[in-house]
């Protein structure tokens, strides 16, 4: 780990420079560490953490110091914490698409891609963005040529090796194969559902399921699973 | 109660407050005002210590007051006029119920503070009013103004009439070198040239041009945390400065970062103007935040003073007077 100083007011630590599970392990245990000790912001990724201090009270060298002592304890077998996701795949206007590029079956793409926990490497890009790992292999498909100028809140999509969801009305270029009724962003209580370390599980609902789980949150009513394991 | 009225809004005027730091880890980027020295002299000449200020950009709005208030402009000249007669920047003003603010053209600078002595009753997300466009949230229906918005605000009593200056400093921005600053050949070549502005400028980032600084092995680094400030140089080799709404992660190398002091006369910086680098160390970074937070904090708001303009051939002059 290489601790840089990046401005007045923050500096980074940096680990190995690979995207693994291992390294994410290592960034999370530190992550935990660090957000007990009243920094104004500390911001994981896949092999960094920027934190930014009030440097009227606290300088560089100290913080530094401070990090290297820190006794951090990597916990390969805790509990996982899995949020299970419903997703309609049946509004996934590019679910075609996917199944014509992997020569899969509609219903197989569903099955791969619905059938395993996808882990949460950082939250970014847009308000509660999560980049994931994971995806079976057979499922990569190529971006859109054309991006899409809007993307409605909640797709679910395949871009190149990765899967997403979108959390907001944007541009963007991934095949959508579905959508999920959760808000990963609300901006109206200030808060975003998924932190870093989490695992997702994605499960097919219908589009009247989807609707009833659309309105049950908008009238409070909707309970996220939440699993632990 | 309504506060005033958006008669036209010029090019791009925004709310603005300090911004929500703390949430980039669920991907909210930091936001606030541009130049946040300006915002804080407008604020102290209203009476506030904090508080929302309208953050015009390259044009002036025009503003109808529906209510009596005070308020006060700093930051870039846009020539401005209260109902067409010409008002001085850096003081409080008074206007009345009907009164028409208004902006001839920039004559220096690039952005335009607006100060009020009443709060701004607008949208506050994640603990703050600033408005971020590219999701919609924050200051006014989270978006630029645009003709006939109106703004509502809640009454604060505010007497006073205070005058202040314009801080004048070095036109050099400061760099603490840093990131991934190993990935180049060299870093002098960001400090023995000068840069110019692109048209390629908003509120997240602002490109420059120059002689290209020159990677090792390539431009792309594993995406990582990023902040206002980091100088980004892509695989085309002309930096690109993040500023206020930059996004929280980045896939491009960084060469440093601006001090966070500087971002502020970068705030100021327009299409075709241009940039000097200067390198220096930590400990004069923190120095150089400590004296600008002073000198801040010590400005010098004179009371009881009147401010005249005087015209001599043509050319005015700003003339204060100070009863003793």
């Amino acid at each position: 780990m290489k601790i840089k100083a990046i401005n007045e007011e923050s500096l980074m630590l940096v680990f190995a420079d690979e995207i693994s599970e291992d390294n994410h392990l290592l960034v999370k245990a530190y992550y935990e560490a660090l957000i007990e000790k009243g920094f104004l912001s500390v911001v994981p990724s896949y092999n960094a953490i920027m934190i930014t201090y009030d440097f009227l009270t606290m300088n560089f060298y100290d913080v530094k110091a401070m990090i290297e002592s820190l006794d951090v304890m990597i916990q390969k077998n805790n509990q996982k914490r899995v949020i299970k996701m419903p997703v309609c795949y049946a509004m996934g206007e590019d679910l075609s698409r996917v199944a014509k590029h992997t020569g899969l079956s509609e219903e197989e793409v569903i099955r791969r891609h619905s059938g395993r926990d996808y882990l949460v490497y950082m939250i970014g890009f847009t308000p509660g963005f999560p980049y994931l790992g994971g995806m079976d292999p057979q499922l990569e498909t190529p971006r859109l040529e054309v991006p899409r100028t809007k993307i409605p809140p909640g797709a679910v999509g395949i871009g190149g090796k990765q899967t997403g969801i979108y959390p907001l009305m944007t541009p963007g270029g991934w095949n959508i194969i579905g959508r999920t009724p959760l808000q990963l962003y609300d901006a109206k209580e200030s808060k975003t559902l998924l932190t870093m370390g989490d695992y997702i599980r994605f499960y097919d609902v219908s589009e009247e399921n989807y609707n009833d789980i659309c309105k049950r949150i908008e009238e409070g009513d909707y309970e996220i699973e939440v699993i632990s394991c | 109660m309504l506060g005033f009225t958006i008669v036209q809004p010029g090019l791009f005027s925004t709310f603005q407050d300090e911004g929500r730091l703390g949430y980039q880890n669920e991907g909210m980027p930091i936001s606030g005002a541009m130049d946040h020295e300006s915002m804080i002299i407008a604020n102290k000449l209203v009476g506030k210590e904090k508080g929302t200020v309208l953050e015009m950009t390259f044009t002036g709005a025009e503003i109808m007051f529906e209510k009596n208030m005070s308020i006060a402009l700093t930051g870039a000249d846009m020539q401005p006029r209260i109902n067409n007669k010409q008002v001085l920047m850096y003081r409080t003003l008074k206007v009345s119920k009907g009164d028409r603010l208004s902006f001839v053209g920039l004559k220096s600078g690039f952005r335009c503070y607006v100060a009020f002595s009443d709060d701004l009753l607008l949208e506050d997300v994640f603990n703050s009013q600033s408005t971020y466009t590219k999701i919609q949230v924050g200051g006014y229906k989270g978006r630029s103004l645009k003709k006939d918005d109106a703004i509502n605000v809640e009454n604060r009593v505010f007497h006073e009439a205070y005058v202040t200056s314009k801080p004048i400093y070095e036109d050099v921005i400061r760099v603490l070198i840093g990131y991934e600053s190993e990935a180049f050949q060299e870093t002098s070549s960001l400090f023995n040239q000068s840069f110019v502005v692109s048209n390629e400028l908003d509120r997240m980032g602002m490109r420059l041009s120059g002689e290209s600084i020159k990677h090792r092995d390539g431009a792309d680094i594993i995406s990582s945390p990023i902040l206002p400030g980091a100088i980004q140089i892509p695989s085309s080799g002309q930096p690109m400065i993040m500023l206020r709404d930059a996004q929280t992660i980045g896939g491009y190398t960084r060469i440093g970062s601006v001090i966070s002091c500087d971002l502020n006369k970068l705030a100021q910086k327009k299409p075709g103007d241009q940039v000097v680098f200067k390198e220096v160390s930590l400990d004069e970074a923190i120095e150089a935040k400590k004296k600008w937070l002073s000198a801040l904090s010590n400005i010098h708001l004179s009371v009881n003073q009147r401010q005249y303009v005087v015209k001599v051939n043509g050319q005015a002059y700003d003339v204060l007077v100070e009863e003793l």
